[in-house]
């Protein structure tokens, strides 16, 4: 009984205080006058509220006025389609009750009006760019679509550049976004769901999934999660990430991103939800396997033979970035009977004249290049070209010279680099698996890196996204793992994430054999 | 009391069941200078004198579909008794764990790491298979089919680049020894690679499997581990000859022996990276049983939370107590058949035959 009440007392003094409500005010009142005060004095006299009085109909027989944030909205279009059509209205009612559904009905011709009573509505509207229309002796408003902000134009993504594939990448509007998607999937059964989250943003977060090829448990988690978000602003998809995501301790991201239209859009016809954040061009997309990673948008658009090599290229090139300095340093520090003996002869005398011990070196040289990756990022263009002439010339050349680091170091390092590159979506994974592979490469060999391995291993079996094993998909049900099937035979969805549906289309299209190019043929000839 | 866990596919216990017997038969063939040149023989005979036993395994997880052997002991010899057998068999448990991790540490320390101590080996190896064991049973075995492929890739490729120095004569003669040393040798890998299986019957209870399937995965699991023990016995022997009796691990000295012109030499330490890989699985997988075992004598809810206690006892009994794979040969040659295939295969037969006498069964609705 005391622990429960202990527990009680715990939970009382930890409570969780939400926030207070923001507006005590609760409806409109008939008075036009007290609710654009209301107003005035929620808003606090902010410098960009316009707040436009004006009289219309019969002698001037009615008042109103307009509430709007100033640069949020199109000026010229509320001019011409609601104060245009409300002066030139010159008649007069009988009842002034049904004046606000007269409005509504007859004489605005926006295609988006909806009628709202809460001050809470009409605030949250009108910061989101919607016209409010106050009438005199009415307790309700009209809030008018007149969304007409700066936004950037639909350019090529500058992340995921590809050689051919459409070049259409997101930009940072939400229905932008949302309309990319559904241009590319038209069918009736993709549903996009509304969220705000963000007690002082209100940030707009749209979920996109095909309702009749989701996973149901999947999006039931991510629904919960997302309700349960308690901040104050969410600026990025990457924000969001973090509160939903299952482990944000692991170094491994189980939640992917995109810049571009089609990318979501192949993984939503998997079973996918994506999820559009305002604000951001980037969408990110649950649940993700570890191999989706090493997929790309130019797998598919190749050919397929050529997928099968890059493919296995890129998986290479992951296992170099995370273990090419550990297995440089096994080989040199223990199982010098495995390099080649001219070779370590080389090794030798390009280190001959080093003093630093081989683990000092690599990491002097991997934080170099740390140090340099970050600050050529960062500078604007024309000083990264810079920082890359002083890393090739000063850290290359000039720090063997020196007898700082030995030439095969370089190379290590250089090629480590390289390979991180391939694999953009694993990049924040690579450099603290490098490290820790390397630390136990240092002490105790190729053992050492076996328990790394081994350890990366047990994680990544262990990790799930939304429920979804991460690791999964190496199986040979999947068409779509170390290598790309032939679209022709690429039947099924990857199991886990659609569950119910699982079938893509029935394998009715094979290849095209010389039989039928000859029937065609004869077809042809006698049309 | 049952611990709770993810079920496993029955196909994954195969793979577990091969990979475990590959994990110590690729390495240490414990007959070597007993029965010589002949050991390939006596693979074969003692596989096919092992056959009963795995129906035997087969028939007592069926009996017992929800519980591991240590539940079955105390359902039947009660709550006090049980308990004790169970000790007996916790000390083997404890005991071929810690010689596995010593095996492991010795081929390490004499193929890749000489001037590295035992201990840190020792401790690498019970952190990383503490935290396989921590991950659950699922995670533990994910890997063996992964596992199973490598280990055969490398039987295999071994054959392949040996077959310059392989001489099929060196198997022969054949029956030239005294009959008490096939005995001895029948014996010996009755205890040794395949009674080891007895560890599966804690791991069943967590497998998704119907009556059909168990005789079938168990037993084409320990035939096909068997298959690649049989290989590794006869590559070995073709290739070492005479010397086959002299070494500790004879897969090693073979694997020395590789070498293509002048491009494939020296590439032993590759294929003991593997070997490592698969000792590893085999020793996380004791390393479960002995603590399902510690918890299921002690009644615990949770087994996790005693796996890193385990892992400090075995980690110092591994150092104190067995000093080198030399002894944990001479305790597989000299007294441990006696003492193991007691629990391995005679104990378990005993408590399948009180089961069909008195008719024990379990969960009980499955009897009405």
């Amino acid at each position: 009984m005391f622990s429960f009440i202990r527990r009680k007392l715990k939970y009382l003094r930890n409570r969780p205080k939400g926030p207070k409500d923001e507006f005590t005010y609760s409806f409109l009142s008939n008075n036009l006058r007290d609710n654009i005060h209301n107003i005035q004095s929620i808003f606090g006299n902010s410098a960009d509220i316009v707040i436009r009085n004006f009289t219309f109909g019969k002698d001037s027989s009615y008042e109103g006025a307009l509430v709007f944030v100033d640069g949020l909205v199109d000026n010229i279009f509320i001019s011409r389609s609601i104060l245009s059509p409300l002066s030139d209205w010159k008649d007069t009612l009988e009842s002034k009750d049904n004046l606000i559904e007269f409005i509504e009905k007859q004489i605005l011709q926006n295609p988006e009006v909806k009628r709202l009573s809460t001050y809470d509505d009409a605030i949250s509207d009108c910061l989101n760019g919607n016209t409010i229309l106050f009438v005199n002796d009415c307790d309700t408003c009209l809030s008018i679509s007149t969304k007409g902000f700066e936004k950037r134009a639909v350019t090529e993504p500058q992340s995921e550049a590809v050689v051919r594939g459409p070049r259409e990448g997101y930009t940072e509007n939400i229905r932008t976004n949302t309309s990319l998607i559904r241009r590319k999937i038209k069918s009736p059964s993709l549903r996009i769901e509304n969220y705000v989250i963000g007690e002082k943003s209100k940030t707009n977060v749209a979920l996109i999934y095909l309702e009749d090829v989701v996973n149901p448990d999947v999006l039931k988690k991510l629904r919960s999660r997302l309700k349960r978000i308690k901040v104050d602003a969410i600026f990025e998809s990457g924000v969001l990430e973090e509160y939903i995501e299952d482990s944000s301790f692991s170094p491994f991201a189980t939640i992917a991103y995109s810049e571009k239209p089609d990318v979501t859009a192949a993984n939503i016809l998997e079973g996918r939800i994506a999820i559009v954040v305002d604000g951001t061009p980037f969408v990110i997309t649950v649940p993700m396997l570890f191999i989706e990673s090493f997929q790309s948008a130019e797998d598919y658009y190749g050919r397929n033979l050529y997928t099968y090599l890059i493919r296995i290229v890129r998986y290479v090139a992951y296992l170099i970035a995370v273990f090419g300095p550990a297995f440089y340093i096994s080989l040199v520090n223990y199982h010098q009977g495995l390099i080649p003996t001219t070779l370590l002869v080389t090794i030798i005398n390009a280190r001959e004249g080093t003093s630093f011990p081989i683990i000092i070196e690599i990491i002097i040289m991997l934080f170099a290049f740390e140090i340099m990756r970050e600050a050529g990022i960062r500078l604007p263009r024309p000083m990264g070209q810079a920082i890359s002439i002083v890393g090739a010339l000063i850290m290359g050349e000039a720090a063997v010279n020196a007898g700082l680091v030995g030439a095969p170091v370089v190379i290590v390092v250089a090629i480590t680099a390289v390979a991180s590159f391939l694999i953009p979506n694993q990049s924040e994974t690579i450099p603290v698996l490098r490290i820790f592979v390397l630390i136990l490469a240092t002490f105790a060999g190729l053992f050492g890196l076996v328990i790394g391995l081994l350890a990366i291993l047990i994680h990544l079996a262990s990790l799930t996204s939304f429920g979804v094993p991460y690791f999964s998909g190496f199986t040979r049900y999947n068409q779509d793992s170390i290598i790309r099937t032939q679209l022709k035979s690429m039947t099924k969805r990857p199991e886990g994430i659609a569950k119910n549906n699982i079938v893509r289309r029935g394998s009715n299209m094979k290849n095209y054999s010389i039989k039928e190019n000859e029937a065609e043929d004869r077809v042809g000839v006698q049309i | 009391m049952t611990i709770a866990e993810t079920k496993i596919s029955g196909r994954q216990f195969m793979y577990s069941i091969i990979c475990f017997i590959q994990a110590s038969a690729i390495l240490n063939a414990f007959i070597s200078n007993i029965t010589y040149q002949e050991s390939w023989l006596v693979v074969i005979f003692a596989f096919i004198i092992f056959i009963p036993s795995v129906f035997m395994y087969g028939a007592l997880i069926n009996r017992f579909k929800d519980k591991n052997l240590i539940q079955i002991i105390i359902q039947i010899f009660g709550p006090v008794l049980g308990r004790i057998i169970s000790v007996i068999y916790l000390i083997f448990f404890l005991s071929i764990t810690m010689f596995n991790i010593t095996d492991l540490t010795d081929i390490t320390k004499t193929s890749m790491l000489p001037t590295t101590p035992y201990i840190i080996l020792v401790m690498m190896c019970i952190l990383i298979t503490a935290w396989a064991v921590r991950s659950g049973l699922r995670v533990l075995t994910i890997y063996s089919k992964m596992y199973v492929f490598l280990a055969s890739f490398i039987i295999i490729l071994s054959i392949i680049f040996l077959f310059n120095v392989i001489e099929i004569g060196n198997l022969f003669p054949i029956f030239s020894l005294p009959l008490k040393k096939y005995v001895q040798g029948i014996h010996i890998l009755n205890a040794i690679p395949f009674g080891e299986l007895v560890v599966f019957l804690l791991i069943a209870p967590n497998v998704q499997m119907n009556k059909k399937q168990t005789y079938k995965y168990f037993f084409l699991g320990a035939s096909i581990g068997a298959f690649s023990f049989f290989l590794t016995v006869l590559r070995d022997i073709s290739v070492l000859g005479e010397t086959f009796g002299m070494f500790v691990f004879p897969s090693l000295v073979a694997f020395r022996l590789i070498r293509i012109t002048e491009a494939i030499t020296r590439i032993e330490i590759l294929f003991i990276v593997i070997l490592i890989i698969l000792l590893i699985f085999k020793i996380s997988i004791l390393y479960y049983v002995t603590v399902i075992t510690v918890s299921q004598i002690f009644n615990l809810k949770k087994y996790k939370n005693i796996v890193l206690s385990v892992g400090f006892f075995l980690m110092t009994a591994a150092i104190v107590l067995s000093a080198n794979s030399i002894q944990h040969t001479l305790a597989a040659q000299n007294g441990a058949p006696f003492i193991w295939v007691t629990l391995q295969i005679i104990f378990p037969f005993i408590l399948l035959l009180i089961s069909l006498i008195f008719n024990i069964k379990s969960p009980k609705e499955e009897s009405k």
